[in-house]
């Protein structure tokens, strides 16, 4: 594109020569001072703004903004990290159901990969599958609803990690969900179901054991 | 909403923060067992039920056939979490005649011979005290501090059909006071009027005119007429109190068309004994007013049950329509309805009847405990 300017600049100094010349030879004196002092600005003043453009467009490629990288068609990607080091890209829009990670993108601390210290690959690889179908299928509630559930039919280790995991990264949808799973397996139980459930002892000594007994048999129906 | 979370592989696998947030999904009934499974558990379900998920009060729709042997069964709705939940009678208590409720949680049946009445808040006990004197078929009774006031509804005709009885639980007897006000001569009896109670005065109002009195305990008199509705268009109200606030509940436009439902509050003053303003609460939404609208016969009576902050408003003839009002603190409400299908239709072979409670978790402990209850969530 240089080159065209220049190209085109030196054609158009030639045709004011040429004309110059033609002047020249018609007449000489103060008309043909006149058409060389235009010559000169102007030429000077093209030159100018060659440098201009140039100058612009230089800066315009160097620089990193959104703006430019925006004009381009692939959505931009997030690497996080999960504590046994694994790395998982996913889009921008994906990693931001998390607040914290959103966080962290709008206070430019995510420029490499984010680290994800409390969370393994395990989890973190549900938690993306949740994000994405949640992002992708946004309007779908139906949809939605029907994967929920499926998604949730995972065993007792795995639902745990993965509340720990949604408390962590602060997705509100994904820890309520958990929750409310958690809490229909508690529905309907009696206190020895439940601590079967859920790998808990039994710390009442034996005579609050009694006094139980005495208040509330139901309890050990 | 960053919970500290520190692995250790002897620890329970939820607990603190995230134990409580699970346990405020748990539904009221189910958090009873919670509460025995470990010292820890016992602490987070308080401690969710305290901040995260406090109780709201119960609706309880008793309803107790026609026929004898009166069987009576009783449903409760929880509006935290949206489930019904049957509740078991003893076999223990018997309904021999038909069951009333008055002031929100006050349960009786008048016999000639006997005065049955239960105010614990799920009804559990009952008490079993003599008849009043004079032979009363539709008289107002209402609990009033540790006294039961009985007053009108008489039916013989030589007696008086304003006369009043008090009952002290304290005493185990008897005692006649002053009679109602001459004006209510032809109005004495539930189904004309309206009461509300506090601990100390009972407030009566006729649910057509809106003439309204109160009767002190303390002193044994009664007020002049006041006529406390705010709007003039209003052409039927009732009253009830929670908690010392006195609420009106009207309607507003005719008997063949209700216009508005509207909610007031009505401050009483101590000293001069007279109602100095009436605030208006809320206005219920359109859609709530249709569902109170029968086929038949519109809205032409109302009736309601409150507790804590809660006024569950109904339409008698449309039993399986109630409408829940509750009341924000600073003023304003939230509306919002609960279709029930126990309905006092089926050719009336039902009687129906409401109460409201403000049920707390160690109520429903000793229910299921001492008082060997059985309460079953049921998909109705």
């Amino acid at each position: 594109m240089l080159y065209a300017i220049f190209g085109v600049q030196t054609f158009l100094q030639r045709d004011l020569e040429l004309r110059n010349l033609s002047l020249f030879n018609r007449r000489k004196g103060f008309s043909y001072l006149f058409q060389k002092s235009l010559l000169f600005p102007f030429s000077i003043s093209f030159f100018l703004s060659q440098g201009f453009i140039y100058l612009f467009l230089l800066s315009s490629r160097k620089s990193s903004s959104p703006a430019a990288i925006m004009s381009s068609s692939s959505p931009k990607m997030i690497t996080l990290q999960s504590s046994d080091g694994e790395t998982f890209e996913v889009e921008e829009a994906v990693a931001m159901e998390s607040r914290t990670i959103k966080h962290m993108i709008e206070d430019d601390c995510a420029n490499s990969s984010i680290p994800i210290p409390n969370v393994t690959s395990n989890t973190l690889t549900k938690v993306i599958e949740y994000c994405k179908k949640h992002v992708e299928a946004k309007s779908d509630e139906e949809g939605l609803k029907s994967f929920d559930a499926e998604f949730m039919k995972i065993d007792k280790d795995t639902l745990y990690d993965l509340l720990m995991a949604s408390n962590y990264l602060d997705i509100k949808s994904l820890l309520d969900l958990g929750c409310q799973t958690v809490a229909d397996k508690i529905k309907g139980k009696n206190p020895e179901e439940i601590r079967k459930e859920f790998g808990i002892k039994n710390d009442f000594t034996p005579e609050e054991e009694e006094e139980i007994r005495k208040e509330s048999p139901w309890v050990f129906d | 909403m960053a919970m500290p979370i520190i692995m250790l592989e002897e620890e329970d696998p939820i607990y603190g923060d995230m134990l409580e947030e699970i346990l405020s999904r748990v539904p009221l009934i189910d958090l009873i067992p919670t509460l025995h499974v470990s010292k820890s558990w016992n602490q987070a379900v308080h401690s969710s039920l305290l901040s995260r998920n406090p109780p709201k009060p119960w609706l309880i729709i008793h309803s107790q056939a026609t026929r004898h042997p009166y069987a009576t069964t009783t449903r409760a709705y929880d509006p935290c979490s949206r489930v019904w939940i049957k509740m078991s009678q003893p076999a223990s208590i018997k309904h021999a005649t038909a069951l009333r409720s008055s002031n929100s949680n006050f349960l009786y049946m008048l016999s000639p011979s006997k005065l049955s009445f239960s105010f614990d808040k799920l009804n559990l006990r009952w008490h079993h005290v003599d008849a009043p004197l004079l032979w009363r078929g539709d008289p107002i009774v209402a609990e009033v501090g540790d006294s039961i006031v009985v007053a009108g509804g008489t039916c013989d005709f030589e007696d008086d059909p304003l006369a009043v009885e008090i009952y002290s639980i304290k005493n185990r007897s008897w005692r006649t006071c002053d009679s109602m006000p001459a004006r209510l001569k032809d109005s004495a009896a539930s189904t004309w009027l309206s009461v509300a109670a506090t601990p100390e005065k009972l407030f009566v109002m006729e649910k057509h005119s809106g003439a309204t009195y109160w009767f002190d305990l303390d002193s044994n008199d009664w007020s002049k007429q006041f006529d406390i509705r705010p709007d003039q268009r209003c052409f039927y109200s009732v009253i009830g109190c929670v908690k010392e606030r006195l609420i009106l509940v009207g309607l507003i436009g005719d008997v063949e068309n209700v216009e508005k439902v509207k909610v007031w509050e009505v401050g009483c003053d101590s000293d001069s004994g007279s109602f100095d303003r009436c605030m208006e609460t809320g206005e219920m939404p359109r859609l709530f007013v249709e569902k109170l609208e029968s086929e038949t016969f519109g809205i032409s009576s109302i009736n309601i049950c409150l507790a804590g902050s809660f006024v569950y408003i109904y339409n008698p003839e449309k039993v399986e329509e109630v409408v829940a009002c509750e009341l924000i603190k600073g003023g304003g409400c939230n509306w919002g309805s609960v279709h029930n299908a126990v309905s006092g239709g089926v050719c009336g072979m039902e009687r129906v009847v409401f109460t409201c409670a403000d049920v707390k978790v160690e109520e429903l402990e000793r229910a299921l405990g001492a008082e060997n209850r059985r309460f079953e969530v049921v998909n109705v």
